[in-house]
């Protein structure tokens, strides 16, 4: 296990380093700049320049990428262009929303991608076409789209949730409840789609093994066959998914935070990226790559833990 | 006719040069309408659940109500009133009190000043009365040296609003509550331009200017408006919430205790926002404008932003065509405005000849009826100019707020009397200024806020208004023009400024198709919400409960 994550830490820091530096050149190269996003269309040359000077983006990429990354290895990530606010401090407001958002959506993705995965394929025949529609569906929607839908539904229609907004849990713990769970049901519901999939071909291709037909030719509960062999077996296959959903959904909050209003990174990675606040965009790629390559541990540690070999 | 495109001006003209600087404002406010509010437009025609050109249904007596929430689609890039930027101004301008004040009917009002007046001829020299019963929030009182220290500030900070105060020459306390502001060219607009529309003139506390980087998202409101900013209730880019004021003069006007401003940039969430009635006020668009409609909420919508083609080259140096204005008429005469309105902005469309909304300042009857649509009428225009042919016209475009579609309808109009269009389309702000002022391009997809004659003139067609004037277009009948109305009376300006719209549309320096409306959606029984030709932009210190 120390070796796992001895090797992780070598492959996390300057990946999480490489990350920074192309996030940085590709938020330079994106046309147009913050000072005049700052100064608008109709300020005069000398005053663009000006903001331009002030917010050193006269210096070359390099210079201005070696003073974010002194400042970063100092724990200074630099202040928002746009709000003047620190980086820090804008992250640690949003991060605990965004991770309650991944948090939620993945225990829903689960619940039902894998819930559902089992059922297709033990039944099969309707119930496993059904849930074949159901995850062709999540895969196609885009959760944009869904998220929309659901506002449109639950929140305008029926008023059962709220239509936008977050309520801290400190605040209200019911209202808290209530602010996050078309969210979630959004990312959650169009994230399952893969792991139904994955676990439904998962679980058919270990009962075609013969060491199934041996367990059952021994009288084993099917029951047990199942959830003590089978998915034991298949598990890896769905944690790598699980993984991979994990990933999908940090991306999937950018949209879903858009639609339903939540102070999270996602829509802060929007509003940075509009407003070419480099420092921002910065912080949120490093918060996000850390949480992926700290996912990909989890994945590993999980995998030594079913498997041996991986272990030895 | 004769251009000159000249980077220098005439000794005589500086002054006109200068003020022009002054006021690449004029099209800060497409920017308000553009980005702040994703509001673009405004109009003369009345809402379709409101009254004429202006609002929805909430009427009654104000009460005072417990929170105004106001959804707005983007985050503040400041919230210092000498580097705000004027699309963002609703963020300072209910935390820092103006000198005047612009009511919704565009009518400019008294505020920290009391009384004003132009002093001598030619609106060189305007003194100022001030109330003597401001305070800033902090308990220092309000006076005329602060005042000065404020605008100085404001001059110095060189923010994009500081631009209008460029031909001041002098700021003098003349007394504890007087002061006089001496130009150096006439400003008729000037009370208008120290409204809280244009920043300049929300006044900063004397404690403020002591340490400006601190008029932050993380610290307090130096000001003496009606609320406070209050950074421990905020989150910089979320929302941004503002306490009732204690010390504000008028309690009147205060007409909640708290304001809070969220951030919803997605057009349909901030509907839904105002549905379930999460906030109370938000700007629309078109896109949405009908749900809001099923939805009966209170819409507020003015013609607002005009969208076409600017013929910038009209010296004929890039696109020799476009130095004969026969070709400029034709492009305008080739152009179905009513179609193409119709199609792309449907029944909130109003197909314009003219830059300026009707019954606005400048408007008249015979430059908006100036070009029909006749293709015939185009095709001998180019004729006569020795393009029977046609000719090929390189376009520069933007993809935002629906330039784009505009200049890809109006070229393929143009493409009916032999005028082919190359358009070029750029997604960012900083091409398309770079592109539309280094002579690339000969004519550019626009798309501007209507403004005042005087206003407009500095952001749109005097000679260093850039970018919208790339090729620094110089004419000087327009120019004798412009100072004659600078300089006149009230009762001369007005028709001043007809004839100088006029000129513009009858030498086709431009071709507007269409204005678009700002939107504003609100609940049934919010009051006082109100746009109009002369005020396209809400100002929420007038909202209030009626209930």
């Amino acid at each position: 296990m120390i070796s796992l994550v001895r090797r992780w830490l070598l492959t996390a820091v300057p990946l999480v380093l490489g990350i920074s530096a192309l996030t940085f050149v590709l938020a330079s190269l994106v046309p147009g700049d913050a000072a005049r996003s700052i100064a608008g269309v109709n300020a005069p040359p000398e005053q663009y320049e000006a903001i331009r000077k002030e917010l050193s983006l006269d210096q070359p990429l390099h210079q201005r990428y070696w003073e974010w990354l002194s400042g970063a290895l100092h724990g200074d990530l630099g202040n928002s262009i746009a709000s003047g606010d620190t980086v820090w401090h804008q992250l640690q407001v949003r991060l605990g929303v965004t991770l309650v958002l991944i948090i939620g959506s993945m225990i829903v993705a689960a619940i039902v991608g894998i819930g559902l995965g089992v059922l297709s394929a033990l039944r099969g025949g309707f119930v496993g076409r059904l849930v074949d529609v159901v995850s062709l569906f999540g895969l196609a929607v885009p959760s944009y789209w869904f998220g929309l839908v659901l506002a449109a539904l639950f929140a305008v229609t029926w008023t059962i949730f709220p239509a936008t907004g977050y309520i801290p849990f400190s605040q209200s713990p019911s209202e808290w409840f209530d602010s996050l769970v078309l969210p979630i049901a959004t990312l959650g519901l169009t994230s399952s789609a893969h792991l139904a999939k994955q676990t439904r071909d998962g679980v058919l291709t270990e009962l075609d093994k013969d060491y199934v037909t041996v367990l059952r030719a021994r009288g084993i509960k099917e029951r047990t066959i199942i959830f003590k062999h089978v998915l034991r077996n298949a598990a890896p296959a769905v944690i790598t998914v699980l993984g991979l959903v994990f990933i999908g959904l940090l991306s999937g909050t950018v949209l879903v935070e858009t639609v339903f209003v939540l102070p999270g990174l996602g829509g802060l990675a929007v509003t940075a990226t509009t407003a070419h606040d480099v420092p921002v965009i910065q912080g949120i790629a490093v918060v996000f790559t850390v949480l992926v390559v700290l996912v990909n541990l989890l994945v590993e540690i999980a995998y030594a833990a079913l498997n041996p070999k991986v272990r030895a | 006719m004769a251009y000159v495109t000249s980077a220098s001006a005439p000794r005589e003209e500086n002054d006109v040069n200068r003020r022009q600087s002054t006021s690449r404002t004029a099209a800060s406010l497409v920017v308000v309408a553009l980005v702040a509010a994703g509001c673009s437009d405004a109009a003369d025609k009345a809402s379709s659940t409101g009254g004429a050109g202006e609002t929805g249904s909430g009427t009654g007596a104000a009460t005072t109500g417990d929170t105004l929430t106001v959804a707005v689609q983007a985050p503040a890039t400041s919230i210092n009133p000498a580097t705000v930027n004027t699309a963002f101004v609703a963020y300072t301008n209910i935390a820092y009190e103006s000198l005047t004040y612009r009511a919704s009917d565009g009518s400019i009002k008294p505020a920290v000043a009391s009384s004003w007046k132009f002093v001598g001829t030619g609106n060189k020299q305007l003194d100022l009365t001030l109330r003597n019963d401001v305070k800033f929030a902090d308990g220092t009182p309000l006076d005329a040296k602060a005042v000065k220290a404020s605008l100085d500030y404001v001059r110095a900070a060189k923010g994009s609003n500081s631009q209008f105060l460029a031909m001041v020459t002098s700021i003098d306390v003349t007394g504890p509550n007087t002061l006089s502001i001496k130009m150096s060219a006439p400003n008729p607009m000037l009370p208008e331009m120290l409204s809280q529309s244009y920043a300049i003139g929300s006044i900063i506390s004397p404690a403020g200017l002591k340490d400006p980087s601190k008029l932050t998202v993380q610290n307090k409101s130096a000001g003496s408006g009606a609320y406070v900013f209050d950074p421990k209730q905020s989150v910089a880019g979320d929302h941004y919430t503002y306490t009732a004021n204690p010390t504000y003069y008028d309690k009147a006007k205060q007409h909640y205790k708290k304001v809070t401003l969220k951030v919803i940039s997605n057009p349909q969430a901030a509907l839904n926002a105002v549905k379930t009635g999460q906030v109370d006020v938000s700007a629309g668009d078109a896109s949405t404008s009908a749900q809001a409609k099923s939805a009966k909420l209170q819409i507020a919508q003015v013609p607002f932003v005009w969208s076409g083609l600017n013929l910038i080259d009209r010296g004929g140096e890039v696109s020799k065509p476009l130095g004969d204005v026969r070709v400029r008429q034709a492009i305008n005469y080739a152009i179905d405005r009513k179609t193409v309105s119709s199609a792309l902005l449907g029944e909130y469309g109003v197909p314009t000849t003219t830059t300026v909304v009707k019954d606005a300042d400048g408007w008249s009857k015979e430059a908006a009826d100036r070009y029909p649509y006749d293709p015939a009428k185009a095709k001998d225009l180019l004729k006569q100019a020795g393009y029977a042919n046609g000719f090929e016209l390189p376009l520069l475009s933007i993809r935002f707020a629906g330039i784009d579609t505009m200049s890809e309808a109006v070229s393929s109009q143009l493409a009916k009397v032999g005028i082919k269009v190359k358009p070029s389309f750029v997604a960012d702000e900083q091409s398309y200024v770079t592109k539309a002022t280094n002579k690339s391009f000969p004519a550019v997809g626009v798309g501007y806020g209507a403004q005042p004659m005087y206003i407009m003139g500095q952001g749109l067609f005097l000679p260093d208004a850039l970018p919208f004037n790339g090729f620094r277009t110089k004419s000087p009948e327009l120019i004798e023009l412009y100072n004659k109305a600078a300089a006149a009376p009230p009762a001369e300006r007005s028709t001043l400024n007809q004839q100088m719209q006029k000129w513009l549309v009858d030498n086709a320096w431009f071709a507007p198709v269409a204005f678009a409306p700002v939107f504003y959606y609100a609940r049934a029984d919010l009051g006082g919400l109100q746009v109009t030709p002369n005020a396209p932009v809400a100002t929420l210190l007038d909202w209030h409960d009626t209930k």
